[in-house]
């Protein structure tokens, strides 16, 4: 599903140069719900936004359902993360002047989708994540866990089969991450979502089909 | 899409509320100072009674006229005889009216008064090719003017100061406590907007043998100015080469001057502020643009500053949107759409000001006790000026942070906003 | 602190930049503006070198311009003459003159070339001045003097052929030698006059400097020659009257001289006050002069809110330091005050730019030097105008958020910590 070959990420300011990635080899298969563990600054958030397409690598490929993304131009990777890519951060980033149907409709305001098609599939996401009742409500009405259900439901409005999520817990209490947790496990189990997760978390990290560790910018496991 | 941008809009607004109150008002003072000099061109520009037809005249208030040794050249208005000779003869145009203007006192018999007023020697066709309202009475007529018989023509106000009414046809007034007149008719006063017809007093100029004597260049030179009424808008070629013509045949009988033939000025050209020479477009935007220039540029440098700052606080906002797919021209269209609502509450804010300052500074602004009425302001040309100007505001000020907040790399904008 | 607040200003110039940007556009143009304004103002309080008060324009007229008949009898110069001491005769009125485009404020004038017959010759070939042809009662009726304070029409009483120079002529023929009773001549005339007096400087309107000029009294021979030339109703008839009137009061005083304003066709047809004929000239003026206070007046607005716009975000996003500051003890007034330093430095900033620009338009001679030289005073004028402007419209731009900011409990402004 993901296919990184000799990725590379080197960050340059005029002082110094920092290596975030060094030659990364890693195969996500489909339906594989990975986790992407490692100290700060090893380099995992880097590997996330290289797979989301956030960000170019230095040297290597990016390779996503077959597709080659080296070389596509502005327009063609915002289409291609628009469609088969949703991201969950671990701050949320929720837009605080839209309310939550708002917020979820996003990734489909970027398609050609008729308003009410949009609305309804932003009701049936947020349905999913059990958030109906709250759909008029601003972010900050919201407490955590809920803003991060949200973002969740925001992640697959697009229906993307692939889920990036940056420590997805890490602003949140044991119970809503267990929460959160049980809600992302579901849509890899039921709905067959590729999920690359990042985290601290070693239990919730057990409960994943894969981990990979990185150190100092290397896959070392 | 653009309700959703319209809803955070009015969300930012109502969350920012001094930032976007500035925002506005320095829209709406920078637009309303832009108003009022459109609204100066636009008074000049547009019809209404007595000039209701202004789209169709045409102008001649300065001729030249040259020595035949080519040693004397001079410019002023024509002698009575020379607009016989050349423009009452005119074809093309459906009326030509000369007319000259002067101050002098108007009293009535048996009580002196010194107080003068605005008269205009003219003649019957004036009142063809402007719209007067009679309240009473009637215009003068050809016979009045071959006859040179001292009838007049005055307005409601004069009629009012002198005799307390309206009703004052057949009465007489005395000019410069010496020449009687009998009164013709009675008139809505004029706006002094209409400085083409403006007076207060409207005789045929045959009344005053100084008009009608005066002539200067060998009896080419005088006093007097033609407002001429064309049948179509496009006829001035038409009409210049008529002039010509009949110029030519006027030399002829000329032993020392020769009049240049004068083409008339359009009536946009009059607007633009033709009065001894000709001003087109390009000298009025080489004058005036600069100050349109300096009214929009500061604005635009206080709202490039805010809008920079809202924008910056929204980097995690683009970011996001970004990693959801949009592209970098929508997330423009983005910013200047959300801008766009602000610009758009102070231009219209703008109009309302401009009318109000417009008329607080009528005294500098526009000739002095110029009446203004709501017909020559809340025109089309205002409003499609409001929009104009608002729409090269908002690019101008949100232009440059909506390119910057575009091309901004997506994950700086995210770890950004995450620290 | 200087350097500390320069570092400040220089990390945040991204949104310091299109303040500054606007500071120096209009600390630029206000300064222009505000020199002209001083120029203007300096001008304008300066001595006319008359002197206008209560009095009348009389304007006449014959009536064989004006389909009337005509009974020739009397010359121009003697209908003239009568009808001025039928004038004066009347109780109500101090002094009566004639001028021909000699009038103060009238726009009429005319030039001469003027040869001393024992001065600087050598000065004043070519050079024109302006001539004022007056009847001697024109300088009691305006109140003219000499640059010593006597009135001019005592020191030309009796004199025969008199002349009188402004201070600025005289010195130019004489160079501060005495000039009265010295002889000239006009460059096409054969007889000479004499210089019977010397006025101070004789200003057109309240916004002209001085010229050189002088004045040529018309009497006896002379004033025959020029009322024929001109025609008796050209005259410039002004009347002083003996205290102040209204329009009104002075339609019934015109009305109670009746026939006695009438002699032999000759006759007053109407009067202006002469401040009408100065508000008429300085109507440009003033025009102009409104349209640039208009202009300064929407600059600082910009500057007003350019100023609220930018501090506020910036005390906003300090909100949590200011919160900070005031739980640990600290005074809010420090914040305060340094948010009031910053906006000022941004502002001392322009000084040098300004300054430049200062000096490239006083070199390309583009300042008015003409009506007031350039003195060390006068540019500390028009920039401490414009700093001291600019600057209390940024602490009142700067002072709203601030106080807002200061405003907030300590516990609510560390929320945004």
């Amino acid at each position: 599903m993901i296919k990184l070959t000799n990725l590379q990420k080197i960050y340059r300011t005029r002082e110094i140069e920092t290596v975030a990635l060094e030659n990364v080899n890693l195969e996500v298969r489909r339906g594989e719900f990975l986790s992407v563990m490692g100290p700060s600054g090893c380099g995992k958030s880097t590997l996330l936004n290289l797979m989301g397409l956030l960000d170019l690598p230095t040297s290597g490929t990016v390779e996503i359902d077959g597709v080659n993304t080296a070389g596509m131009r502005d327009k063609e990777l915002a289409a291609f993360r628009n469609r088969r890519l949703g991201f969950v951060f671990q701050s949320f980033h929720l837009i605080s002047s839209l309310n939550v149907l708002d917020n979820v409709e996003l990734p489909l305001l970027y398609r050609k989708v008729s308003a009410s098609e949009r609305r309804k599939r932003a009701e049936a996401v947020l349905e999913q994540v059990g958030l109906s009742h709250r759909a008029r409500h601003f972010p900050t009405q919201l407490s955590g866990g809920q803003c991060q259900r949200v973002a969740i439901a925001r992640a697959i409005a697009g229906d993307p089969e692939i889920l990036l999520a940056d420590e997805p817990t890490g602003n949140l209490d044991s119970k809503m991450g267990i929460e959160i947790m049980e809600l992302l496990h579901r849509l890899n189990r039921e709905e067959g979502r590729t999920i690359v997760m990042v985290t601290h978390n070693e239990a919730q990290a057990r409960q994943t089909s894969r981990v990979v560790r990185f150190f100092d910018g290397r896959q070392v496991q | 899409m653009f309700k959703q941008y319209v809803k955070q809009a009015l969300h930012t607004l109502g969350e920012n509320r001094l930032t976007s109150a500035v925002s506005i008002l320095g829209t709406m003072l920078s637009v309303a100072m832009i108003l009022v000099v459109v609204l100066q061109f636009q008074i000049n520009l547009v019809g209404y009674s007595p000039v209701s037809r202004r789209d169709r005249m045409l102008y001649l208030y300065s001729v030249h006229t040259r020595s035949k040794d080519g040693g004397e050249d001079n410019n002023t208005g024509l002698s009575a005889e020379a607009v016989r000779a050349c423009l009452y003869s005119l074809k093309t145009p459906e009326a030509v009216t000369a007319t000259a203007w002067n101050s002098h006192v108007i009293s009535i018999p048996g009580r002196r008064l010194f107080e003068e007023y605005t008269v205009c020697y003219t003649d019957p066709a004036f009142w063809e090719v402007f719209d007067f309202r009679f309240l009473s009475g009637r215009p003068f007529t050809e016979a009045d003017l071959n006859s040179g018989l001292p009838r007049a023509v005055i307005s409601d106000q004069l009629a009012g100061i002198l005799f307390g009414s309206r009703e004052v046809v057949g009465r007489d007034i005395l000019v410069n406590n010496v020449m009687p007149c009998t009164i013709a008719g009675v008139v809505e006063r004029p706006s002094r907007a209409a400085g083409e017809a403006f007076a207060d007093v409207w005789m045929p100029y045959t009344a005053n043998a100084l008009y009608t004597r005066w002539g200067g260049c060998d009896g080419i030179c005088g006093p007097f100015g033609a407002t001429i009424l064309a049948r179509e808008r496009s006829d001035v070629d038409a009409l210049y080469a008529e002039i010509r013509q009949a110029v030519a045949r006027y030399n002829a009988g000329k032993a020392d001057y020769r009049l240049t033939p004068p083409r008339p000025f359009t009536h946009l050209e009059r607007a633009l502020g033709s009065g001894s020479h000709r001003v087109g477009w390009g000298e009025y935007l080489r004058t005036t643009g600069w100050v349109l220039l300096f009214l929009l540029l500061l604005p635009t440098l206080n709202l490039t500053g805010i809008v920079q700052s809202a924008v910056q606080k929204r980097r995690a906002e683009m970011g996001l949107r970004k990693a959801f797919g949009a592209t970098g021209g929508r997330l423009f269209a983005q910013v200047v759409c959300e801008n766009l609502i602000i610009t758009w509450i102070g231009g219209l804010l703008g109009i309302g000001l401009s009318v109000v300052l417009l008329y607080a500074g009528r005294s500098f602004l526009l000739t002095s006790d110029t009446v203004i009425t709501p017909g020559m302001l809340f025109r089309p040309l205002l409003f499609a000026a409001a929009l104009f100007f608002t729409l090269v505001l908002n690019l101008l000020s949100a232009g440059l942070p909506a390119l910057r907040i575009a091309r901004e790399r997506i994950v700086e904008s995210l770890r950004d906003a995450d620290e | 602190m200087i350097k500390h607040l320069l570092r400040i200003l220089w990390n945040q110039r991204r949104s310091n930049g299109w303040i500054f940007a606007e500071l120096l556009v209009v600390a630029g143009v206000f300064w222009l503006m505000a020199d002209r304004f001083y120029v203007d103002l300096r001008t304008y309080r300066s001595p006319l070198g008359f002197d206008i008060a209560n009095v009348w324009r009389f304007k006449l007229s014959e009536s064989e311009g004006l389909r009337a008949d005509s009974l020739p009898g009397l010359s121009g110069p003697e209908k003239l003459t009568r009808l001025m001491t039928r004038i004066r005769e009347w109780p109500e009125v101090e002094e009566v003159c004639a001028t021909y485009y000699s009038c103060p404020y009238s726009r009429g004038n005319s030039w001469r070339e003027i040869v001393p017959l024992d001065g600087d010759t050598s000065l004043t070939a070519g050079t024109h001045f302006q001539i004022r042809n007056v009847t001697p009662e024109y300088f009691r009726l305006f109140r003219i003097r000499t640059p010593e304070g006597r009135p001019v029409a005592d020191e030309i009483a009796g004199q025969r052929a008199a002349l009188v120079l402004s201070e600025g002529m005289a010195e130019l023929l004489y160079h501060g030698r005495p000039a009265r009773g010295r002889e000239v001549r006009h460059s096409q005339m054969a007889r000479t006059f004499t210089v019977a007096s010397v006025s101070t400087a004789i200003r057109a309107s309240e916004y002209e400097a001085p010229e050189p000029c002088f004045f040529q009294c018309l009497e006896g021979e002379l004033f025959n020659e020029t009322v024929d030339r001109h025609g008796a109703r050209n005259a410039e008839l002004c009347v002083r009257m003996k205290r102040r009137y209204t329009r009104d009061d002075m339609n019934r005083f015109l009305n109670e001289m009746g026939d006695r304003l009438a002699v032999d066709g000759l006759f007053v047809y109407g009067i202006s006050d002469i401040r009408d004929f100065r508000d008429h000239l300085l109507e440009g003026k003033r025009r102009e002069m409104s349209r640039t206070s208009a202009l300064m007046a929407f600059m600082l607005a910009n500057v007003f809110f350019g100023v609220i716009g930018t501090f506020w975000l910036r005390a906003r996003n300090r909100r949590g330091e200011i919160g900070l500051r005031m739980a640990l003890g600290a005074s809010a007034a420090a914040t305060r005050r340094h948010l009031y330093l910053e906006g000022l430095c941004l502002l001392a900033l322009t000084l040098p730019w300004v300054a430049l620009l200062a000096v490239n338009v006083a070199a390309a001679d583009l300042l008015d030097t003409y009506r007031l030289p350039l003195t060390a005073g006068r540019l500390a004028i028009a920039f401490g105008a414009t700093y001291a402007t600019l600057g209390g419209m940024i602490c009142l731009g700067i002072w709203l958020p601030v106080r807002a900011a200061a405003r907030m409990s300590p516990a609510e402004a560390l929320r945004y910590e």
